[in-house]
């Protein structure tokens, strides 16, 4: 039996690990990674991230009951008519509702700056902050100090003085959101979990972009867009948004313990 | 299950319903992983059943009737960013230079909490997932959001296995070397301590 070198097994190492690989070349893999050290380290590497995919996919949303129903539905329906008359009341809502959302947003709201109001810019800010290499501008844990910084720089907002538990909180610093002035509370748990607080001079609803979202009875957006965790909400003196990467927990519970702070 | 073309319409009913319950969730995640977006996944979805469900009579077995499935998702997919305009590099037409293997020995720092560490990293995965060629992010997530094998994703991409093969592995080469250099950033590891040279 021709034994295989490292090359051969890292060009073979997926098919192997996917179960893909016929017996034979499958027992030679195994006999070379036996024996050698380095592909086993580029085997753990894989495995690594193989892992984090198969969390990724067990954290996805499966279809849900309204879906299902939609779909098993279809089974009532004769199979002859062709596509574009199925989806006519499905059309004929969706159009209805632009109409009604359109004459909502711009007769009869006032005019509240609304493209500062999607989640999306919150999350893109925060990743770009937190994650691409952005620092505080005020580097303190003193939320004290972050509040009194933020407010003189954001007259006449409220800022949030509670930190999250098991949270630091790392700094502050100010970002332009769609063109908005917009403060930024930042924390940090060791090191690598991060959450941003968005202190919004506007006290509108930031209430679009999510990919999932429950309104709460206590006024709470939360949700998920861009696979971050939000919280949004509302007050008298501004809005918060609240964006993590990580725990859906820790990012409630700020909101939760935050919502009459300030 | 065995699939047979059905002409009784209860029975074409009972098959229908049983070709749901077994495969919308996987269409479901592939088409939200694949759109980034629950709206447009539900309407994939549903497409896709619809369009089952007009070709009932004619889906003969469970081993060429999942990648019929994913094959129609993929082409209504691809209708939807035509339509709207979006050119997400539909299909990688050359395919990119392979990509270095990654280091060896991912070895956490003791302090690390492993939670943690979990969780970051599955956010750089999902980063460097929707970053990937389209041609190299469809086949691995039809392998892993779809569970298809090599075969199927080849019978539902229209393409030879080896070309699954080589698309999987680049694109979880990109992934992995992503990570190395992310955990290597936040000093998470060490390369040059590690012996992080190519074997």
């Amino acid at each position: 039996m021709r034994k295989v070198d490292c090359e051969d097994v890292r060009r073979l190492m997926d098919a192997f690990d996917d179960d893909e690989l016929d017996a034979v070349t499958s027992l030679r893999v195994q006999d070379h990674l036996d024996t050698c050290e380095t592909c086993r380290g580029h085997r753990a590497w894989r495995q690594e991230t193989e892992r984090s995919l198969q969390r990724i996919r067990e954290k996805e949303p499966s279809a849900g009951a309204a879906l299902r129903h939609r779909v098993h539905a279809l089974a009532s329906e004769g199979r002859d008519r062709p596509l574009r008359q199925r989806r006519k009341p499905f059309a004929f809502s969706a159009a209805a509702l632009l109409v009604a959302t359109f004459f909502l947003t711009f007769l009869l709201l006032p005019p509240t700056g609304l493209s500062g109001s999607d989640v999306r810019l919150f999350v893109q800010s925060h990743r770009s902050v937190n994650l691409e290499g952005g620092t505080a501008e005020l580097a303190t844990s003193d939320p004290e100090a972050a509040a009194a910084w933020l407010a003189a720089r954001l007259p006449g907002v409220s800022v949030p003085r509670h930190v999250p538990a098991g949270y630091d909180l790392a700094g502050a610093r100010t970002v332009e959101v769609d063109g908005q002035p917009t403060g930024v509370l930042l924390y940090e748990k060791n090191g690598t979990q991060k959450i941003s607080c968005f202190v919004l001079p506007d006290d509108k609803p930031v209430s679009r972009g999510f990919d999932e979202v429950v309104v709460r009875p206590d006024g709470l957006r939360a949700g998920r867009c861009r696979s971050h965790q939000v919280v949004t909400w509302s007050r008298d003196a501004g809005g918060l948004v609240v964006v993590g990467g990580l725990g859906e927990a820790s990012v409630l519970a700020f909101a939760e313990e935050s919502r009459g702070d300030g | 299950m065995i699939w047979k073309p059905k002409h009784n319409r209860r029975e074409e009913r009972e098959l229908f319903h049983r070709l749901v319950e077994e495969e919308i969730d996987a269409i479901h995640r592939t088409a939200y992983r694949l759109s980034r977006n629950t709206a447009e996944a539900e309407d994939l979805t549903q497409e896709v059943f619809l369009k089952a469900w007009r070709s009932i009579d004619t889906l003969r077995s469970r081993e060429t009737i999942r990648p019929w499935l994913f094959r129609v998702l993929r082409n209504a997919w691809i209708d939807r960013v035509r339509k709207n305009g979006r050119q997400p590099q539909l299909v990688a037409l050359e395919e990119p230079p392979e990509t270095p293997s990654p280091p060896p020995a991912p070895i956490l720092g003791a302090t690390e909490d492993r939670d943690t560490w979990n969780e970051v990293l599955d956010t750089e995965v999902m980063a460097a997932m929707d970053e990937l060629p389209e041609g190299e992010r469809q086949v691995l997530l039809y392998f892993t959001f779809g569970e298809l094998t090599y075969r199927e994703i080849a019978d539902a991409m229209e393409c030879p296995v080896g070309t699954v093969m080589s698309r999987l592995h680049r694109a979880r080469s990109r992934l992995q070397e992503r990570l190395v250099d992310y955990a290597a950033r936040r000093g998470i590891i060490r390369k040059e301590e590690q012996g992080y040279a190519e074997g």
